[in-house]
């Protein structure tokens, strides 16, 4: 039971003073999703190149290197994969009997994706990417929810969207703030 | 007769509204002069929160008993919590010229009148003025509660908690405790006030959603959500619904994503995998509003019986 009305609270010094606190934290936190996109991988699994239990930052533009974690769109069917890139411009890519080669370098891979990287190569032996455009190679099946298989995707740089940047958050407090891919070895 | 009487202030007092309704209808129909029981008529129907109910009947008899200060003074609160400005300023008036010599009478209308439009600051100047080492037990409760209902939290809880070792089987002082408490995030307290309120009247749905609801104080999301909507809430009164409303659309969504950073980041931290999901925001959002504005909600509850008694 009110004894009185109820009223609305008055824009006075105090009360500026009270409020300015959550106001700049929205605001900051406004900012921050404007700057950062996060990506939060699972507990129990998550593909190759990234830990379990971590926050990482993804960010717009700069440069694309080789061993880079991305997100990019298939130019196909447009649905959007997280993978690592496996080879840049001018680079050659192949099929062996027991895995593929780039540029020489030898990776074993299983029956399964033999058998789908065949039929995506057709009668083709070997692929040299153009410019501005990178291998990914799918080595993990039913990952994603959704899109058929592939074995390997050749990408546009415009059809990549961000990169996996940062460390932003994990149990191991040392690892905040590392960069993935410090080694550039494709730049 | 003094007796059913009796029984019907026990009832009041155990919240069985229309028993002791019954009882003194039975009183007025063999006393209809009584101005006295006229009264206790009005206060069950303020108790029961039937102000229109009240207003009518204490109108009734003021047309044959205008003299009557008290019954001026009923109306005024019926209006008052109503929340007719115009009328209640005008019943004020009314009494002032009417009964110049009820000081404290004009004064309390006066600060009810104020806080009508929105005015806290006076009352709270006029209440700070007291020591409370120098009042009553009864007065420093009737302070603490006015303290609560003003938005002073903090002098509120000091008060209350000073009355509650001579209340503390006082079910409306056990509820505001609780409330109060609530609202200054002391959630053990809250619930353990709570509680006594429900050991006195065990079926208070508010008494429920308030423990049910303090223990959503645990979780970060809550948080953002009352920033939220202190924020809206100033809008609101500032620049109008429509403008709140945007506000509210806009800063929910930077909340939602905010409170999803926050929870995931303290899930790796702290090493556990909480059970979230993207439906917990609004979830909370209908929880805080259970809590605010619990009447709403009346729909969804069965309607209490009524109880009968016996005739001794």
């Amino acid at each position: 039971m009110n004894l009185f009305p109820t009223s609305w609270p008055e824009l006075d010094r105090q009360t500026i003073i009270g409020v300015s606190p959550w106001a700049i934290f929205i605001a900051a936190s406004a900012m921050f999703q404007y700057l950062v996109n996060p990506l939060y991988t699972s507990f129990d699994r998550t593909i190759d190149g990234l830990e379990t239990k971590t926050i990482y930052a993804r960010q717009t533009g700069g440069k694309i290197c080789v061993g880079d974690m991305v997100t990019f769109r298939a130019a196909d069917t447009g649905t959007r994969y997280i993978r690592r890139i496996a080879a840049g411009e001018g680079q050659l890519f192949s099929v062996s009997p027991q895995g593929y080669l780039i540029d020489d370098v030898a990776f074993l891979a299983d029956a399964k994706w033999l058998e789908v990287a065949r039929k995506q190569l057709g009668n083709e032996r070997s692929i040299v990417l153009p410019k501005d455009h990178y291998l990914i190679v799918n080595s993990e099946f039913g990952w994603d929810r959704v899109g058929g298989e592939w074995a390997y995707a050749v990408v546009s740089s415009a059809n990549i969207l961000n990169r996996v940047t940062y460390v932003l958050v994990s149990r191991d407090l040392s690892r905040i703030g590392d960069r993935l891919n410090s080694d550039g070895s494709g730049c | 007769m003094t007796q059913s009487l009796n029984t019907a202030r026990a009832l009041l007092t155990a919240q069985n509204f229309e028993g002791a309704r019954r009882l003194v209808n039975e009183f007025l129909e063999k006393q209809p002069d009584d101005i006295g029981c006229w009264r206790f008529r009005i206060q069950i129907e303020m108790e029961a929160e039937n102000y229109k109910e009240a207003l009518h009947i204490c109108r009734n008899i003021l047309q044959t008993h205008p003299e009557n200060a008290g019954l001026r003074e009923l109306e005024f609160d019926a209006l008052a919590y109503l929340r007719k400005k115009k009328e209640a300023r005008k019943a004020y008036e009314k009494f002032k010229t009417d009964f110049p010599h009820h000081h404290n009478c004009i004064e309390t209308m006066q600060y009810s009148l104020d806080a009508l439009d929105g005015e806290t600051q006076k009352i709270n100047r006029f209440l700070d003025e007291f020591d409370i080492d120098d009042l009553d037990f009864s007065v420093i409760r009737d302070f603490g509660i006015t303290y609560h209902k003003m938005g002073n939290v903090f002098r509120a809880q000091q008060y209350l908690e000073k009355a509650h070792s001579h209340f503390f089987d006082d079910y409306e002082f056990n509820k505001t405790l609780a409330m109060n408490s609530l609202q200054l995030g002391r959630l053990a307290k809250a619930r353990k006030y709570a509680r006594i309120a429900l050991g006195i009247s065990p079926r208070d749905r508010h008494m429920w959603v308030l423990i049910f609801a303090s223990y959503l104080f645990y979780l970060p999301q809550f948080y953002i959500f009352n920033a939220i909507l202190v924020l809206a809430n100033l809008v609101i009164g500032l620049a109008g619904i429509v403008l709140g409303f945007a506000f509210l659309f806009l800063v929910g969504i930077y909340g939602y994503e905010t409170a999803r950073f926050i929870e995931k980041s303290m899930s790796v931290l702290l090493d556990i995998e909480f059970l979230s999901s993207v439906y917990n925001f609004y979830f909370f959002l209908l929880a805080y509003l259970l809590v605010q504005y619990p009447n709403y909600f009346n729909f969804l509850y069965k309607r209490k019986k009524e109880v009968k008694l016996k005739r001794y």
